[in-house]
């Protein structure tokens, strides 16, 4: 089998292009952490993170052929995670489930978030689930751009010029989209500080 | 003064997306201005307060099985261009549609003919199907579908319904593995990087910490130093957070470095982990604490609002050594 792993990106991807499965795995390699990332960070799901990843990469898989190097690979794939991401985001705003019903008991699963285990005992860890758990719903509360540039820029740390490429949105739009996310997320938890 | 505005660059400040001379005015206005310095500070607690939610981490586990289901997808989706449109470009590459339609009429009457043959030839004999193997092989599998001591988990259906006698599914099949190598050998670093993200055990965790932070570590590796980062910044064990940050420590020091000894300074529930911090960065560079307006605000809050008095001490001391 060839081995991709020090061949150029676009290079690869004329070889994925040509049908060629290897260089197709290899493309996914170099990217499918971050696609993984970004999902995993926005739904907080294990399961929805796989699926978002799933559908990312069979659209790049049927639509690789079109792609013209217009723009970097990384970009147009960026580009329809985020778009999976809304269109997951909505599916799951129109099928709300109850976040208080939830079980957030433990940090051994994978589909919860980690909870700020502190070094006082019981009773911090019982405040620490229950500050984790308003924050949560807080961050249900916005709207799918508003979670997700939120999410890029405050858990995954991008810049929000790089968020506006990825969302195909202006800078400015993406700034809106922050501000907004903090004011809101401002107004829920408040009390908790 | 427009303080709409003042809020949103502050808050792009505490973004660090603000530089030069804009970032100045907005520090400025921090300085000056009663309101904005206290929303700052709300930020300042707002985060505080997100900080004790981390979201869903890709570990490799959940990396590992979602490249899993993609393979299992792509093998059983459609190839992009079926095989005869291929074939047929290389036989009639620029023949145009009629002669494309020809040939299509061509084999149609040939497939038409071969299907007649099928459906009115004599049946053969049935074979007897041959038990399986004792170890799970059939007579007419090269591959053992069982590793020897293998457990089997995690199995998913492609195809389940076995009513053309053939069923299709996904498995992960686990090994006892034994290896033994040098610290910087790319396998068992990878090894270690699995457990110290995935393993539930902290003491497990620890040990792979200690080993990837051992004297014999090459130190340059940038997933290791990856792997390091994120358990610094989100395992729930503070003794391996505290390990994580010390293994970072031999790292050449750079900015990405730089910025999780400050999230961790700022975030970290342990207060030993934030004085180790403090101290890292100050043997790292008292110059790039200085240059630094994100990490100097970051000691300052520090000075002002730890709960733990010698993290107070410490910040303190040290804005007061770069005279700030």
């Amino acid at each position: 089998m060839a081995d991709f792993t020090s061949v150029t990106d676009s290079d690869v991807i004329r070889e994925a292009q040509r049908g060629n499965r290897a260089a197709f795995d290899e493309l996914v390699y170099r990217y499918d952490k971050q696609v993984l990332s970004i999902a995993a960070r926005y739904v907080n799901q294990a399961d929805d993170a796989k699926d978002i990843y799933q559908e990312v990469f069979m659209r790049v898989y049927r639509g690789l052929k079109k792609f013209q190097a217009r723009s970097e690979f990384s970009t147009w794939l960026y580009r329809i995670t985020m778009n999976v991401c809304y269109t997951h985001g909505s599916r799951r705003q129109k099928h709300a489930r109850h976040v208080q019903d939830r079980d957030i008991e433990g940090t051994d699963s994978e589909d919860h978030g980690a909870l700020g285990v502190s070094e006082h005992g019981s009773d911090q860890h019982t405040l620490n689930m229950e500050i984790s758990s308003r924050v949560q719903k807080a961050l249900e509360t916005l709207s799918a751009q508003q979670k997700l540039v939120f999410t890029l820029k405050h858990y995954e740390g991008y810049k929000l010029r790089e968020i506006a490429v990825m969302a195909d949105i202006s800078e400015g739009t993406a700034k809106k989209h922050l501000f907004v996310a903090t004011q809101r997320l401002r107004e829920q938890l408040k009390d908790l500080y | 003064m427009n303080h709409e505005h003042n809020k949103e660059t502050i808050e792009l400040l505490f973004y660090g997306e603000l530089s030069g001379h804009d970032r100045e005015a907005a520090e400025s206005n921090i300085q000056h201005c009663a309101e904005c310095r206290a929303f700052y500070e709300e930020l300042n607690k707002l985060h505080g307060i997100l900080a004790h939610y981390v979201p869903l981490q890709a570990t490799e586990g959940l990396l590992r099985e979602a490249r899993a289901t993609l393979r299992s997808s792509l093998t059983s989706a459609p190839a992009r261009q079926p095989w005869w449109e291929g074939l047929l470009d290389r036989i009639l590459p620029a023949s145009g549609v009629p002669v494309r339609l020809a040939f299509g009429g061509v084999m149609t009457v040939a497939a038409g003919f071969f299907l007649g043959y099928l459906a009115f030839k004599s049946p053969a004999p049935q074979q007897q199907q041959q038990p399986p193997a004792a170890t799970g092989r059939t007579a007419n599998q090269e591959r053992p579908v069982l590793p020897e001591g293998g457990q089997i988990s995690n199995v998913k259906f492609v195809d389940p319904d076995a009513r053309d006698g053939e069923v299709e599914f996904t498995f992960d099949a686990v090994m006892p593995m034994h290896m033994k190598g040098k610290v910087n050998d790319p396998q068992i670093q990878q090894v270690l990087s699995y457990a110290l993200l995935n393993e539930q055990n902290p003491g497990t965790r620890l040990r792979s910490v200690n080993a990837m932070a051992s004297e014999h570590a090459a130190n340059t590796d940038e997933d290791v130093k990856r792997v390091l980062i994120t358990a610094l910044t989100s395992d729930n064990n503070p003794g391996v957070r505290k390990e994580a940050l010390g293994a970072l420590q031999k790292f050449p020091f750079d900015n990405t470095i730089k910025r999780a000894f400050m999230a961790a300074l700022a975030k970290d529930s342990n207060s030993a982990i934030r004085i180790d911090a403090i101290n890292a960065l100050k043997s790292a560079s008292l110059k790039d604490i200085a240059g630094d307006q994100d990490l100097l605000n970051i000691f300052r809050d520090k000075v002002t609002s730890d709960n733990n008095p010698y993290v107070r001490i410490r910040a303190k001391a040290v804005l007061q050594e770069i005279n700030q």
